[in-house]
């Protein structure tokens, strides 16, 4: 289980009379991963990761403008092993959905779903390790373009990374 | 850190380097209260969204009105505008009401459009604060005629888009017949310049504050 904070890079950059952005909010995130040991140091690995937070527009003169609230949830699969004694790491592919709390402005067809890639990579203090803790960066990227911004006239989807930081925690026994 | 980590972060990196260009948001119309750029002009404010509407409870007005906010949002998609129907009207921005008759609810007429209705958008006085006071005031008009009550509804659905369009800061006409805010409209819905149109007068400094609640 994962839980800690998640920046995510801009979804889109406009121009009207002023240039601005819109990307979510730094968001908490929460993910559960299992998984199934394979060939010693390999395991397969599924997780399913929810952040939530706030979207808004970033006008470049400092001011912020709320659109939506977003939630986000992906599924995704792949293999982890161990890389030092104190640190493993993950690489995932996926699915990313997003969940707009209304279907309103750049949602306002419903939220979409991309192919998504993360790696993930624990490192485990000897202090935490006999509670079965880590901490844990990963980062995802996926492409990011809505119904609503092809109608404005974009053409091209748009490169997303996000990136979360926080504590992993294992159960089982530990050394 | 392991290279491994590293090589995999600066992947994902390449991944996601995919920056497309922002689309060009031209073709607007002059949106000031003169129609020529020299004028006031006026929109809601971030801080007053979503935007409160009163609507008359006879015929369907409210459905009129909830199609005509639901017709500006989906042209303003960064946030810029939303809008509500409430119930008490000493609390709303914008007041939408019949003047004379009220037309019976059917099926609009999807044939040419007939000049059956009108409408105006009125606000009570603008102080040397440069703030409306009151609620803005728009109402719709059913003109006498040999129209059909298609024709009619119609009409009116076209009528309640133009005077949002004005409720929310247009407050000129569109010279073009293809807009929604021509000042007899023909179009059912906003077009390009429309939207256009709304997206620069919602990122440009407005000179007019709106009524205080």
């Amino acid at each position: 289980m994962f839980a800690g904070v998640r920046r995510s890079s801009v979804l889109v950059h406009d121009q009207i009379v002023n240039p601005f952005d819109v990307r979510p909010a730094l968001a908490p995130a929460f993910s559960v991963t299992a998984g199934l040991p394979l060939d010693n140091p390999w395991h397969a690995s599924a997780a399913i990761d929810v952040s939530t937070s706030e979207l808004r527009r970033e006008d470049f003169g400092g001011g912020t403008q709320p659109i939506t609230h977003l939630t986000t949830a992906a599924v995704s699969v792949g293999l982890s092993r161990t890389l030092k004694s104190w640190m493993s790491g993950s690489l995932r592919i996926g699915a990313i959905k997003y969940l707009p709390s209304q279907d309103l402005g750049l949602f306002q067809a419903g939220g979409p779903f991309f192919p998504l890639a993360q790696i993930a990579v624990d490192v485990i203090p000897p202090f935490a390790a006999r509670y079965g803790l880590a901490l844990e960066v990963n980062a995802d990227v996926h492409k990011f373009i809505t119904d609503a911004l092809r109608t404005e006239g974009f053409t091209e989807s748009r490169g997303v990374v996000r990136i979360a930081v926080g504590v992993s925690w294992t159960p089982g026994s530990h050394p | 850190m392991s290279r491994y980590a590293l090589l995999g972060f600066a992947l994902l990196g390449l991944l996601a380097c995919t920056t497309p260009d922002a689309p060009t948001h031209t073709g607007a119309y002059a949106f000031d209260s003169n129609g020529n750029g020299t004028g006031n002009v006026f929109h809601w404010p971030g801080d007053r969204i979503p935007v409160r509407f009163w609507v008359d409870p006879r015929g369907n007005m409210n459905e009129l009105v909830q199609n005509a906010i639901d017709v500006w949002q989906d042209q303003l998609i960064y946030g810029e505008f939303t809008g509500v129907i409430v119930s008490d009207s000493a609390h709303a921005d914008v007041q939408f009401v019949w003047s004379g008759t009220v037309p019976p609810t059917v099926p609009p007429d999807p044939g040419p459009p007939a000049l059956a209705c009108g409408g105006l958008t009125q606000n009570d006085s603008i102080g040397a604060d440069n703030r409306i006071y009151g609620a803005l005031h728009s109402s719709i008009l059913v003109l006498s005629g040999s129209f059909t009550p298609g024709q009619v509804e119609a009409c009116v659905r076209r009528v309640a888009i133009h005077e949002m369009g004005h409720t929310l800061g247009i407050l000129a006409e569109s010279p073009d017949s293809t807009d929604i805010m021509f000042a007899t409209p023909v179009v059912p819905l906003p077009g390009p310049a429309d939207r256009t149109t709304i997206q620069v007068l919602y990122h440009t400094a407005a000179t007019i504050l709106p009524p205080a609640r």
